[in-house]
């Protein structure tokens, strides 16, 4: 499958009254059309301004980092940087919403309270689409009745606070896929469901994808969530991609011991009288980055003078996998 | 089987029901939403009692009824004690209850009979607080920014009033912060120098800080991050060991339930549907609502079959909550009694409660 995406050393920064802080550093993936990445991480780790700034969401005090390198392959075959499309271009407006679809975890706050759901998905079936009005009502109520709707036809004169929040979640992604993005971004779209509704949506959007050949990046804390719908998948830690590799390996085989302990410390309904195991310490804030090693603080495996002092490189300690752990690089290690 | 005598809190029947006003043009209509309808179950004695169900299922407001937060509609709960045959507050008149006043703290630390705690008002009610706490979800909104820590766990202790002298008061929070795994030149600072969990272990520290004998966790993990949530199961587990405290630990992750506790209720739109020892509830279910909650956790195993049961729409409004079984009109195996006749809450095995006509056709049972 061909990369539709791919970003490298994506940095971002910010300043604030404490100085420069950098959320995000040296970020690097790709996503192949028809496969879904996951992102994972707690909170702070970065996973969701990360692609924030592919989509240029960021707000005005954010700046990228020289070497970043954004480029989104189009249906047509072009490449764009996306790091520099202009602000209000015709062109970002294409990518964002056309190109590339966006759900967010709180369907109530991403809809307007004050437009029926048809108008919002009119709106931007009629801009991305180029249809006429009544062709993209038509084609809404299609949309609606695709992710599950029932009664599209009546639901759709409807306002988003008169759906339930399993329905609002399946109009957002109608709304989202009416516009016919070949990259869907889907942050922590079913956090805020329950697990009876957040299973029905992950059916769906698996679904979806299949039919219609998207590539999809998926953020989530939800490391089960994540073996469920993810091919790939990047564990994020404090700003940076800490190991990455298909799915069902890293969750079958973790490397990074921050992998490792996350999985841990998950509890089971298999395993009853089992005590958890905690990643001990807490996540240092992101205006306190340790240096080296952003997890050595926390690591049980920490080298005293090597993890404390100098960030690991990203290595390959197996084909299709790639870690960033001073445990996996002696040969680096030596040689720095 | 364990003893009565072991029996912390008793619930029977408790409802809840909150008046919902809807403006017409002319006229103003009165709804009753039945939150939580009919509710009975009992938490023993150093026992966690899990509460699981999806959200508008009235799993908060069962917490905060026991607790007296906000007023039953119907029903009672009884805080046993242990020492039988003192005096019973909860039928004395208003001027005996003045006369009792003063003597209050003995009278609650002492025993007496069973406290009816529903029927607990005003110096009372307040006098009784100490007895029971709470552990709220936001461990970011439940700490007030401008109190030192010291000050935010002392507050309880204050409030009741029970302790005047400042060292004693001192020298409880230090012991109570140790225990909770907070450093003492903590005390000293305000939340907002703190991370998630350990604001999270500040708000443990105030509720236990009275020597509570029951803490409602109401979602107290939910919002902490996976590395995070372990620390603070095991250090809640550990105090429970200590201090024989019971919990009613409110949460919808049912892996975290399924840690926490010993029985576990699946509460649905206001009702009980199952009441189980923890393993029976997570291996052998017997309502198909349980089943199909547990069929929906997604799992970080790739290789488990992860095969949801897909129950059919949405969950129904507590406001126009269905006619007969609350469930039948997502369950698979509705039949035509389940939406005519409503379910008796009946006691199928030992310790086993469930509220479903064909509880004993089905067999959810896993190895």
């Amino acid at each position: 499958m061909p990369t539709m995406l791919s970003v490298e050393n994506l940095s971002i920064s910010f300043r604030t009254d404490e100085g420069v802080i950098t959320p995000v550093q040296g970020v690097t993936f790709a996503v192949e059309a028809g496969r879904t990445l996951g992102l994972v991480g707690e909170s702070g780790s970065g996973k969701s301004i990360s692609t924030k700034a592919l989509m240029q969401l960021l707000p005005g005090t954010a700046m990228l980092g020289e070497n970043t390198r954004m480029t989104y392959t189009d249906k047509g075959g072009k490449d764009i940087a996306l790091g520099h499309l202009k602000h209000g271009s015709r062109e970002l407006r294409r990518i964002r919403g056309g190109e590339i679809g966006m759900i967010f975890q709180e369907p109530m706050a991403s809809f307007s309270p004050v437009y029926t759901i048809g108008n919002q998905m009119m709106e931007a079936i009629m801009l991305h689409r180029g249809l006429k009005k009544r062709e993209a009502r038509e084609f809404a109520v299609e949309m609606l009745d695709k992710v599950g709707i029932s009664n599209a036809a009546a639901r759709i004169d409807q306002y988003p606070h008169e759906l339930s929040g399993g329905m609002r979640q399946r109009a957002m992604i109608a709304l989202t896929l009416s516009a016919g993005p070949a990259l869907l971004i889907a942050d922590e779209p079913t956090t805020a469901l329950d697990v009876t509704i957040q299973a029905q949506v992950l059916d769906l959007m698996r679904d979806l994808q299949r039919e219609l050949g998207m590539g999809m990046i998926f953020i989530t804390h939800d490391l089960g969530v994540i073996a469920q719908i993810a091919d790939d998948v990047a564990v994020m830690y404090l700003g940076t991609i800490v190991e990455r590799g298909p799915a069902r390996e890293v969750i079958r085989n973790p490397q990074h011991p921050y992998t490792q302990g996350l999985l841990d410390a998950i509890p089971s309904v298999e395993h009853l009288h089992d005590r958890l195991k905690p990643v001990p310490g807490d996540i240092p804030s992101p205006t306190n980055r340790p240096t080296g090693c952003p997890f050595h603080t926390r690591c049980a495996q920490a080298i005293p003078g090597i993890c404390d002092a100098q960030e690991p490189v990203e290595t390959t300690p197996m084909p299709g996998r790639a870690v960033r752990c001073w445990l996996h690089s002696d040969k680096d290690r030596s040689a720095a | 089987m364990t003893s009565k005598s072991d029996t912390l809190i008793e619930v029977k029947d408790l409802s809840v029901h909150f008046p919902i006003k809807t403006r017409k043009l002319f006229k103003t209509e009165a709804q009753m939403l039945r939150a939580v309808d009919g509710v009975s179950f009992d938490i023993k004695r150093g026992e966690t009692v899990g509460l699981v169900g999806e959200s508008g299922s009235g799993k908060t407001t069962v917490g905060r009824a026991i607790l007296r937060a906000i007023d039953p509609t119907d029903g009672e709960v009884i805080f046993h004690r242990k020492n039988k045959g003192d005096i019973d507050l909860a039928h004395a008149s208003e001027a005996e209850l003045r006369k009792v006043r003063s003597k209050m703290n003995m009278a609650f630390s002492e025993g007496g009979g069973g406290i009816k705690v529903h029927t607990l008002a005003g110096d009372l009610l307040r006098a009784f607080r100490p007895e029971m706490s709470l552990v709220f979800q936001d461990p970011y909104s439940s700490l007030n920014p401008r109190m030192t820590v010291r000050d935010i766990i002392a507050e309880p202790l204050v409030a009741a009033g029970k302790i005047k002298d400042r060292e004693k008061i001192d020298a409880r929070v230090r012991e109570i912060a140790a225990r909770c795994k907070l450093n003492l030149e903590h005390l000293r600072r305000f939340p907002h120098a703190f991370s998630g969990g350990q604001r999270q272990r500040i708000c443990i520290a105030r509720a236990l800080v009275s020597k509570p004998k029951f803490v409602v966790c109401d979602e107290s993990v939910s919002a902490l991050d996976v590395s995070i949530q372990a620390e603070i199961v095991n250090l809640l587990k550990d105090l429970q060991d200590e201090m024989g405290v019971s919990f009613l630990f409110i949460a919808h992750d049912l892996s975290v339930v399924a840690q926490m506790s010993h029985r576990v209720a699946v509460l649905y739109v206001g009702k009980f549907v199952e009441y189980a020892p923890t393993e029976k509830l997570f291996f052998a279910p017997k309502h198909p609502y349980t089943h199909a909650l547990l069929s929906a956790i997604p799992t970080a195993d790739p290789d488990a079959s992860y095969d949801p049961i897909r129950l059919q729409g949405e969950i129904p409004n507590p406001l126009a909550a269905p006619s007969g079984c609350r469930f039948h009109t997502r369950c698979p195996f509705a039949k035509e009694r389940c939406s005519a006749e409503q379910p008796d809450w009946r006691e199928i095995e030992p310790e086993h409660f469930v509220a479903c006509h064909y509880a004993e056709d089905f067999d959810f049972s896993r190895s």
